[in-house]
């Protein structure tokens, strides 16, 4: 099989995982891995992070060691050469405990909704972007500092294409999903209030103190990136487009922190409107879901079957196969049996996960958590266990 | 100060009730209030967090709950001020907390600090991205009797570890009970990291140091 073939083949084991019409010809594996392969791959992650040639020297080694079918996070995950131009010293890196990690920041206050609301692009522009981007706040040369961002960021996609072309021609890897119709947190009013604009802490008392407000935000914001996304998506071609694994993957982040009630106030008419897309118009929509989310179940049963996945953080994924049986999921795979089991324990856990879960097919074997830490996993596990998913048919 | 007042004081922190616990402590105040009231006041919002932890731990709050009743305790305290300077409150014990080398959340940590320091204890805060050494010359300076460690990501668990590790070569860990929080902690990484007690509950967390303080 040459790559062109592998990728599609790797296309369609999503394709049928998520859709679950029929089985698909050996259950999918969603490599999870984040900053950990450039630990993994004998580099500090400054090394990579501010080198595109190391980022992609990393790559080659998850493709060329792990049997995965698609890799999460291909360089995009902490674009550092373009924001640090512009003076945002969000990241953190230490080297010495091979960590890095992002400032909790929060660039809007509780008296600013009503600017918000009027207009978000405005505010985004005016309000907060100077304050993300210390550099522009200065008067003296700031178009220079503007101007050097745009070359950043065009290397940085340079980079991207380039990354997508050696996966997709050299390793049969294909692109997970469509990046121009992406529905990261940009895409969703609530997770962006709750990521950049008000942060945890504000939007928790926010939604006690005004929930009006909050409400008129998220709609305001909806309307301003995630409805012209959906046009978009509208105007493509009926039916789940064949180059990518699926059309959609929303991150759900923010959930976590709201109860049933607030959910069904403040996050459901978002999922729904994502879900009615999905099913008018055919399309495969794969969340990934942090932390826990058993009491939003009610709400996940309510997506039309064969067009979601889940991949969940923490919850049991048992209890989510078993009670939310139209969709799909995904996860599974512990990071504490990773980091610190045996190759054979894990390798007996991923093979109960598959039996178990893969049954009717709707299962996508990957980790549960964001492998990014030493301690996450031991490469010898991960070898392991990709090498049995690879070659294991439980049909 | 009435007892009927008391008993609303501590449905309106349960209730989550900000305009009701405000108009409480402002009428109380405005009674020119006695030591021995003040003291019942603090009590009572600090059993108002309690009735916070239950309905938490019955799953009827959730983490933004817990996020809005730290600031609803702190506007509370901060409400009281005027009088709680003059007065002598009862000091429970001694806490050193602060967020494990390698990790930059202090949400949970804030909200643990908060509900302690009404609960009495007086709370030595070290911050976020702590190693283990910065733990145990704290714990050696002002030998608390509770040191709480946070953390959110996975490689918190092993900062925590370490910080263990570290007070037990330097001596002092028969010393102290140690209470771990966070999103990744459970019943094994307790075991893992040699902490007496784990919680993904603030005012839980601050139950269990009352107990051990007893």
């Amino acid at each position: 099989m040459n790559t062109e073939e592998l990728r599609k083949e790797r296309i369609q084991l999503f394709k049928d995982a998520i859709q679950m019409g029929k089985k698909p010809q050996r259950i999918p594996y969603f490599g999870n891995i984040w900053s950990w392969k450039i630990i993994d791959a004998g580099y500090k992650l400054s090394e990579a992070l501010y080198d595109y040639e190391v980022t992609e020297k990393v790559l080659r080694h998850v493709f060329e060691n792990y049997k995965i079918d698609v890799l999460s996070e291909t360089g995009w995950r902490n674009p550092v050469q373009v924001t640090s131009v512009m003076g945002n010293d969000e990241y953190i890196i230490n080297d010495t405990a091979n960590s890095i990690s992002i400032k909790d920041q929060c660039f809007m206050e509780a008296d600013e909704y009503d600017e918000l609301i009027d207009n978000p692009k405005k505010f985004l522009w005016e309000k907060v972007v100077p304050r993300k981007y210390r550099l522009l706040r200065e008067e003296e040369n700031n178009s220079g500092h503007f101007r050097e961002f745009l070359q950043k960021y065009g290397e940085f996609g340079g980079f991207m294409g380039k990354v997508s072309k050696v996966m997709n021609e050299e390793y049969g890897i294909p692109d997970f999903a469509d990046s121009l119709a992406a529905f990261d947190y940009w895409g969703n009013g609530y997770e962006l209030l709750f990521n950049i604009l008000r942060g945890i802490k504000g939007l928790s008392i926010d939604m006690r103190r005004d929930p009006e407000k909050v409400s008129a935000a998220i709609e305001a914001l909806d309307e301003t990136f995630m409805a012209p996304r959906l046009e978009r998506g509208k105007k493509q071609p009926k039916g789940t487009n064949m180059d990518f694994c699926v059309d959609m993957n929303p991150v759900m982040l923010g959930h976590t922190i709201l109860s049933p009630k607030q959910f069904e106030r403040f996050y459901w008419p978002h999922l729904k409107r994502v879900s009615d897309f999905a099913e008018s118009y055919d399309k495969v929509v794969y969340i990934f879901a942090e932390g826990e989310s058993s009491r939003f179940y009610e709400f996940f049963q309510e997506f039309p079957k064969g067009h979601f996945a889940i991949h969940t953080e923490q919850d049991d994924i048992f209890e989510l196969k078993k009670r939310v049986p139209n969709i799909a999921v995904a996860g599974g795979m512990k990071s504490s049996l990773l980091g610190k089991g045996t190759p054979q324990e894990c390798v007996d856990y991923a093979k109960k996960l598959i039996d178990e879960l893969g049954a009717d097919g709707g299962y996508i074997f990957s980790e549960n958590k964001m492998i990014s830490f030493e301690q996450d996993c031991k490469a010898e596990n991960l070898k392991a266990v990709s090498d049995f998913v690879s070659e294991y048919n439980p049909y | 100060m009435v007892d009927l007042g008391l008993k609303e004081l501590i449905q309106a922190v349960g209730e989550l009730d900000e305009e009701k616990v405000a108009g409480i402590l402002k009428e109380f105040l405005d009674s020119n209030p006695i030591e021995e009231d003040v003291q019942k006041v603090v009590n009572a919002c600090q059993q108002g967090m309690g009735v916070v932890g239950d309905l938490f731990e019955k799953d009827e709050y959730f983490v933004g709950d817990l996020i809005f009743a730290g600031e609803l305790l702190t506007g509370a305290i901060n409400t009281l001020k005027p009088v709680l300077g003059s007065t002598n409150l009862e000091k429970t014990g001694k806490i050193v907390i602060g967020t494990v080398s390698g990790d930059l959340h202090d949400i949970g940590k804030n909200i643990f600090k908060t509900m302690a320091e009404a609960a009495g204890f007086e709370v030595y805060d070290l911050g976020v991205d702590q190693p283990a050494d910065v733990f145990v010359e704290k714990v050696k300076e002002v030998k608390p009797e509770v040191v709480g460690m946070s953390g959110v990501l996975t490689l918190s668990i092993e900062s925590m570890k370490d910080t263990v590790d570290s007070l037990k070569e330097a001596g002092l860990r028969n010393d102290v009970k140690v209470i771990i929080g966070g999103n990744p902690v459970n019943e094994d990484v307790r075991k893992h990291v040699g902490a007496d007690a784990f919680t993904i509950n603030a005012a839980t967390g601050v139950k269990m140091c009352q107990e051990w303080v007893k």
